[in-house]
C-alpha cells in the first residue's frame, strides 16, 4: 500500500476506529493501542479491506481487537480506570452510564448512535446476528434509561 | 435523545483532542516505521551486493588457483636403531664443528675411544642418561667427571633395539684430550708411522698388549668445488688379547696437529701434566 493511501486512510478513519475502541474499552491507552494495532496491520499489508468497505473493515478489526484485549489475562486481572478526559457534567453522566454497560452493549450503542449503522450492518461488523443486535440494543437502552432517568 | 447526547459526547473537545493526539502519534510512528523500512531495505541491498561481490571474488580466486601440490616431506634423520653410521654421515652432520676444530687446534687431541666397556675410558658413562643421536647432535652431554667436553668426530655408532644402550665399542671416536693422556702411547706409536701400515702388522703395547692392524687408509674430504678440504687417516686394529677392535683417525693434511709425532705427543702430555 502506498504511503499516501496509508495517510489517507489514517486521516479518514482513525477517529472512528479510536472512538469505537474507546467506547468499547473505556480506556484511552487501550483505545490507542487497539487503533494503532488495527492501522499497522492494515499498513503493513497483513490484511487489506475491500475497496469501498474500508471503514467497515477497520471497525470490524477494531471490535475484534477490543474483544481480544478484554479476553486477555492481563485485562481480566486489572480494574478499569477511566481516563481523565475532560467532559462537561452532562456528557460525563452519559459517559459513565455507557461505561456501566457490558462491553458488547457499548459497541452496539456506539455503532448505532454515533456511526449511524443499522442493525444489519452492526451485526456484520461485530459478527453477530441481527437478532442479537436488537436484543443488545434493547437491553442497553433499558439500562441507560435506568441510569440516566427521565433525561433519555 | 440519547443519539444527540451520545454524538455530542463523542464530538466533545476533550475527546476530540485525545483522538487528534493519538492520530498524530500514529502518523509519526508510521513515518518512523517507513524510514526504518527504507534503511533496512538499503542495508539488505548493500549486504546482498557485498555477498555477491565476495562470492564472485572467491569463485575467481578458486578458478585461478593451481591444482594443489602435495609437498614431499624431507626424509627423516638417518637414525636407525641397530644400524652403523659411517664417518661420512657424521662428519657431514658436524662439518661446522670439524672446521671449528681446525681453527682452534683441538684436533691435536684426536684419539680413539673404546666404548665396549664404559670403565675402559676416562670419564665413565655419560651424564644425563644414555647418549642418543639427538644428544650427539646438540652436544647435550659430557663426561661424568665434568672436565671433558665431547667434540664431534664420531666414526660410527650403533644402538640396541630400544635405542638406549651403546653396543659397539670400536666405532666411536671423539675428541678427548684427557683420554689422549691416558691412552696416548698406544696410538701415538701407530700414528708415528708416516707410511701406510700393511694389514696384518702386529704392534706390541705395554698397556693393551699386542694388536694387529687390519686396515690403514686415507679418506679425503672434498668441498663442492672439488677442493680437498682435508684428509683423515683411519687405522683399524684388533687387540690380540681381548679381541676388541679399535679405529683411530688423524688429519693427515695438518701435520703440526694432525699427524701426531712423538714430539707432539710429548708437548700435549706436558700440557696435561705428564700423564702419559
Amino acid at each position: 500500500m502506498e504511503r499516501e493511501e496509508q495517510r489517507r486512510l489514517v486521516e479518514a478513519y482513525f477517529d472512528d476506529v479510536f472512538r469505537l475502541a474507546y467506547s468499547y474499552l473505556g480506556s484511552r491507552e487501550d483505545a490507542e493501542d487497539v487503533s494503532q494495532t488495527v492501522f499497522l496491520r492494515l499498513l503493513e499489508g497483513r490484511a487489506s479491506p475491500r475497496p469501498g468497505k474500508e471503514k467497515q473493515w477497520l471497525l470490524t478489526c477494531a471490535a475484534n481487537a477490543c474483544k481480544n484485549l478484554l479476553r486477555s489475562f492481563w485485562r481480566r486481572n486489572v480494574g478499569e480506570l477511566y481516563e481523565d478526559i475532560p467532559l462537561e457534567q452532562e456528557d460525563r453522566a452519559l459517559w459513565e452510564a455507557v461505561m456501566a454497560l457490558p462491553p458488547l452493549y457499548r459497541a452496539v450503542v456506539h455503532l448505532y448512535y454515533y456511526e449511524g449503522y443499522d442493525q444489519g450492518e452492526i451485526g456484520e461488523i461485530l459478527h453477530i446476528s441481527r437478532t442479537a443486535v436488537q436484543t443488545r440494543m434493547s437491553r442497553a437502552r433499558e439500562l441507560l434509561r435506568k441510569e440516566l432517568g427521565d433525561d433519555t | 435523545m440519547i443519539r444527540e447526547r451520545y454524538r455530542k459526547l463523542m464530538e466533545s473537545d476533550g475527546l476530540r483532542k485525545t483522538v487528534e493526539a493519538s492520530k498524530t502519534a500514529l502518523l509519526n510512528r508510521l513515518k518512523r516505521e517507513e524510514e526504518r523500512r527504507i534503511v533496512r531495505r538499503r542495508v539488505w541491498r548493500a549486504a546482498f551486493a557485498a555477498c555477491l561481490y565476495l562470492a564472485f571474488i572467491g569463485a575467481s580466486a578458486l578458478l585461478a588457483l593451481p591444482a594443489p601440490v602435495r609437498e614431499e616431506m624431507p626424509p627423516e634423520e638417518p637414525v636407525d636403531p641397530g644400524r652403523a653410521y659411517s664417518l661420512k654421515e657424521f662428519s657431514d652432520a658436524f662439518r661446522a664443528d670439524l672446521e671449528d676444530v681446525e681453527h682452534t687446534g683441538r684436533s691435536q687431541y684426536v684419539k680413539l675411544l673404546s666404548w665396549q666397556d664404559t670403565s675402559d675410558y676416562l670419564g665413565g658413562p655419560f651424564s644425563g642418561g644414555t647418549l642418543t643421536w639427538e644428544k650427539l647432535q646438540t652436544r647435550d652431554f659430557s663426561f661424568l667427571d665434568g672436565t671433558v667436553e665431547l667434540r664431534p668426530g664420531f666414526v660410527c655408532i650403533t644402538f640396541d633395539a630400544e635405542n638406549t644402550v651403546w653396543r659397539e665399542t670400536t666405532e666411536v671416536t671423539i675428541f678427548t684430550p684427557d683420554y689422549n693422556a691416558a691412552r696416548g702411547p698406544y696410538w701415538w706409536d701407530i700414528f708415528d708411522i708416516q707410511e701406510e701400515i700393511p694389514p696384518g702388522t702386529v704392534f706390541e703395547d705395554a698397556i693393551s698388549g699386542p694388536f694387529t692392524v687390519e686396515d690403514d687408509h686415507v679418506t679425503p674430504y672434498i668441498s663442492e668445488d672439488g677442493e680437498v678440504l682435508f684428509e683423515i687417516r683411519y687405522i683399524l686394529a684388533v687387540d690380540n688379547l681381548t679381541g676388541r677392535r679399535w679405529q683411530g683417525y688423524v688429519m693427515n693434511d695438518m701435520p703440526q696437529r694432525g699427524i701426531l709425532t712423538e714430539k707432539n705427543r710429548e708437548t700435549d702430555t706436558e700440557k696435561r701434566g705428564g700423564q702419559s
